[in-house]
């Protein structure tokens, strides 16, 4: 059907399909790739623009309905301020001080808050810190956390209403006297006032104290703009899946409905024969080559127990058979054609049981290889033993022993921008791989054995990348669109929706932790001791590192007090096994987030129980400058140790300068301070952890 | 596969026609994920469904008007009521989102339709010029063939109205909520009304807390009543034991604000 409407102050009419999104016309029809694609339900506001001068988002909105009204994207806004012999009216002050702000992180998001912001600006030329809060309400950014955002809204509203900004040159110095020393009651003017109306300060640049003796440099110490914050600011095609080729085609996986299973048989004449279709590959079809999909250097720190199709399926979301066609819809109708008999076996779903005797193989595939002690017939992809000093001779010089278990779940990365590539041959035929992927160079060593290429015949392209957080440490998609495109010939696009990002991509791996301490009454730790059993679902991607760093990093921090700093007593003990559910693998802290969010409420435990100060207990026993780093004899990600000094460590001024910043020594242990006057059923709190 | 269509009828009798072929389109932010399961929508942009009226003791809101535009009628619609319109959803989604569809979509997890609960709303249907009780209508909708139009929200001007809610983040949907309209004396309905969100489909009226308040009971007693019908309110979210007892910390919280 054929559309008018006005777009970005021009008149525009085109034909589209009737079931098409608003969000699919402007980026595949009409090519303006600063609409971005994150879900499709509306929940992240990345594909906004402004209808009749409000903020929509248009992956939930039909291009029809905006027929007869004005749509503006951020290709509307501003243009670059050099633009050789023709005068630049330059960026709009909206994207100025997101630029000078430094309020572009991955800039995926940075479209849609730029444009919500111009809609705000011309409803509220001065809105207060909630309005612009509550602007962003529908916009969600996973890498700034909307500080400076908000910085620069605020600072853009000035600017737009004529009034003078201060530039933003050099270091705010901190003033003199504004930390306290050690030892030093807070004052109160460095507690930092709180309350839901001032949650961002407007001042742009940190407080930063400048040693006397250090020189002024031209850059270092200054701010300084993002290199690409202008092409971001202006929504420009910086992504992977912004980009047209001609004749390229469209992927999609059909996932296993089955958690485990063995595949009896697939019949994809009916598919195939779909006008439209353009390749369907099962495992029939392609190589047989184990790898991992981690993307860690070689040799991989883990079992290789992957293939690109297998002819058995691991959890619910498994590759059953990978399909490329002119279009979306025709993709997913040729799924729908793929007849699959399957042989169900039984699953093992919960950690606690997956090493029972009795429990279901997941790996019986001949090809495995393994590392780390991993033991495929007991469901193990990876076992970590680490020994420092004796605790048993530790817990037996202890007044007290203080056991607890603690849980973590699975928890999903969400980058905005979902898995994406782009592959195609080039001129030279190397099979180019445009990915989203923190990996580029794993990519291309990983991928080569499975694509039956050399590495030299692979060119890896890594633009700008939607956020990451580590779910994007993975050759996760890039073989899908790679073995399509070595199939057809043809440019291939692969994206995965939201839901698969949740089904069918990686995520922090779960743990189970056991933690065993044994303490002196003056807060003295004597030894300490955690198992870990991880579980890295279906296959080992970073099984073995994730943990290893779980134990590495959190169990490090306590080594004890007295002659326990010289030969502290740990222990860390890891079981990663396999279970029928979703991989995990790399996310923010890796691993270390697992074994920190354990320890420390440990601590917290001990300390109540002990009625020791918190902040003293901690610190009397926490690592210091010019102490051996204890776990660094002992493991070092599956490669050779080696001993690493602490050589500088701002534990102690940190936790000074943060315990006078809240207050703590005013709030902890007062009972009345935990009451809300006037508001009988609130209460508040304070707490600490690191 | 049948090719998708999609209307946009300029009358409203034009528009009832075409129920038989598809469904109603409005701000789409619920239908257009799933649009690939219908035959076809019926865009009801252009029948003019977005007035907002205040008569004496009623508030007629028209079923097509957007969620901010009732955010931004400051001084017509309760405080209350405008809030749970801001915690329904990001701005974005509030310039899409209409009061019709809301109520054709949501689930028992909505501040806005425990609120709407809580206030009596009645919806005007066509064909028919029917007037129907929120409740039934949150009934009926979820039977097959449905092929009737919301034009119309009636709402009683309440004396208060107040609304509370438990959610992980103060941006998340409600693990329990509850909302309390306090009318006039004289108004054909009840004194009070007692709505409790957070769960299953939809949210519920507490009827049994309703009738104890006005038969001049105490909160406990209503306290209790409500807890009552959260005893079995388990999922995913939330056990079935803490739903109950947080529904009824909430109602107590509401009830003593209320009363004082």
């Amino acid at each position: 059907m054929r559309i008018h409407f006005t777009l970005n102050e021009v008149r525009t009419e085109i034909e589209v399909s009737p079931d098409a999104t608003l969000l699919s016309v402007l980026r595949d029809q009409l090519g303006l790739y600063g609409v971005k694609h994150g879900c499709e339900t509306g929940e992240c506001g990345a594909c906004t623009v402004l209808l009749d001068g409000v903020p929509v988002n248009t992956c939930v909105m039909l291009a029809p309905q905006v027929d007869g009204r004005e749509v503006t994207t951020i290709e509307a806004l501003g243009e670059h301020p050099d633009l050789g012999w023709r005068p630049s009216a330059g960026l709009d002050p909206i994207q100025q001080a997101f630029v000078e702000t430094g309020a572009i992180q991955c800039g995926y998001c940075t479209p849609a808050m730029i444009l919500v912001a111009r809609a705000l600006l011309a409803r509220e030329p001065n809105p207060s810190e909630e309005q612009v809060r509550e602007a962003f309400s529908g916009v969600l950014c996973r890498c700034t956390g909307y500080l400076k955002p908000v910085q620069a809204v605020l600072r853009a509203a000035a600017v737009l209403r004529g009034e003078i900004v201060e530039p933003i040159e050099g270091p705010i110095p901190a003033p003199s006297g504004l930390f306290p020393a050690r030892g030093d009651e807070p004052r109160e003017e460095d507690v930092m006032p709180g309350g839901p109306e001032v949650l961002t300060r407007t001042s742009v640049m940190p407080r930063i104290i400048v040693a006397s003796q250090a020189k002024p440099r031209r850059v270092v110490g200054r701010p300084e703009v993002k290199v690409d914050a202008i092409k971001l600011a202006q929504g420009k095609p910086a992504f992977t899946a912004d980009i047209e080729m001609r004749g390229m085609l469209v992927a999609k996986i059909l996932h296993s409905p089955l958690a485990h299973a063995c595949i009896k048989s697939i019949d994809c004449s009916k598919a195939r024969a779909l006008p439209g279709v353009a390749a369907v590959l099962t495992w029939e079809d392609i190589p047989r080559v184990v790898y991992s999909t981690a993307g860690q250097s070689d040799p991989i720190p883990g079992p290789l127990d992957s293939f690109s199709l297998d002819k058995k399926v691991r959890f619910v979301g498994d590759r059953v058979a990978f399909i490329a066609a002119e279009t979306e819809s025709i993709a997913e109708q040729a799924l729908g054609l793929i007849e699959v008999e399957y042989e169900s076996l039984p699953t093992v779903l919960d950690l606690e049981g997956a090493m029972a005797e009795g429990a279901p193989q997941i790996h019986d595939e001949p090809e495995y290889v393994d590392f780390a002690e991993s033991d495929p017939k007991r469901n193990l992809a990876a076992q970590i033993r680490i020994d420092i000093g004796d605790v048993e001779v530790g817990f037996a010089e202890a007044d007290v022993i203080i056991e607890g278990t603690y849980q973590v779940p699975k928890v999903q990365p969400a980058h905005i921008e979902p898995h994406v590539v782009v592959t195609y041959w080039d001129e030279d035929d190397r099979l180019v791989i445009r990915t989203s992927t923190q990996v580029p160079f794993h990519v291309r060593r990983q991928l080569a054995p499975v694509l039956c290429l050399a590495p030299k015949r692979i060119r890896v392209i890594k633009p700008r990348i939607g956020g990451g957080f580590g779910g994007k440490q993975e050759v996760l998609i890039e073989d899908v669109a790679a073995h399509l495109t070595i199939a057809t010939g043809r440019p291939v696009r692969f994206e995965y929706t939201r839901a698969e990002e949740f089904f069918a991509a990686r995520s922090r791996h779960p743990m189970h932790i056991r933690i065993k301490t044994g303490v002196k009454r003056d807060g003295t730790i004597t030894a300490n001791e955690m198992y870990a059993l991880s579980d890295t679902g279906a296959y080992g991607c970073h099984a073995l590192t994730v943990a290893g760093n779980t134990g590495h990093k959190a169990m490090a921090l306590y080594v004890g007090d007295g002659h326990y700093r010289d030969a502290p007593n740990i222990r860390f003990y890891a079981d990663i096994v396999y279970t029928n559910t979703p991989p995990c693998g790399a996310y923010r802290g890796y691993g270390v987030p697992q074994g920190f969010w354990a320890v420390e409420r440990h601590m917290e435990v001990i300390a109540r129980q002990l009625g020791l100060d918190p902040l003293a207990f901690r610190l009397q026993n926490a690592l210091r400058v010019g102490e051996i780093h204890p776990f660094s004899a002992a493991w070092s990600e599956g490669r050779e140790p080696r001993p690493e000094t602490i050589n500088t460590c701002g534990l102690e001024d940190c936790v000074r300068q943060g315990a006078a910043a809240i207050g703590w020594a005013d709030k902890y242990g007062d009972p009345e301070w935990h009451q809300v006057p006037g508001v009988p059923h609130l209460r508040r709190g304070s707490g600490l952890l690191w | 596969m049948c090719p998708f269509e999609f209307f946009r009828p300029k009358t409203l009798a034009e528009a009832l026609e075409l129920l038989e072929r598809g469904v109603p389109l409005a701000g789409g932010t619920a239908l257009t994920p799933r649009r690939g399961e219908k035959p076809a929508v019926i865009d009801l942009r252009e029948l003019g469904l977005d007035n907002l009226e205040i008569q004496a003791s009623t508030i007629l809101i028209g079923a097509g008007l957007n969620l901010q535009k009732m955010v931004d009628a400051v001084h017509i619609l309760p405080v209350a009521l405008r809030e749970v319109c801001i915690k329904e959803a990001g701005w974005n989604l509030r310039n899409m989102a209409t009061l019709g569809g809301t109520i054709m979509s949501s689930d028992g997890r909505s501040p806005l339709l425990t609120v709407l609960l809580a206030l009596g709303a009645k919806a005007v249907i066509e064909p028919g010029g029917n007037t129907v009780p929120l409740v039934e209508l949150l009934q009926q909708r979820e039977g097959a063939g449905f092929h009737r139009l919301i034009i119309t929200i009636q709402l009683m001007k309440p004396l208060t109205l107040v609304y509370e809610q438990i959610s992980r983040t103060p941006a998340d949907r409600p693990i329990v909520c509850a909302a309390i309209a306090h009318f006039p004396e004289d108004d054909a309905g009840n004194l009070f009304q007692v709505a409790l969100g957070g769960f299953g489909s939809r949210p519920i009226r507490v009827e049994e807390a309703e009738s104890i308040l006005e038969g001049g009971g105490d909160i406990d007693t209503a306290v209790e009543a409500c807890r009552k019908v959260y005893a079995e309110a388990g999922d995913a979210w939330a056990s079935a034991e803490y739903r109950s007892h947080a529904a009824g910390v909430l109602v107590r919280r509401l009830l003593t604000e209320l009363l004082s």
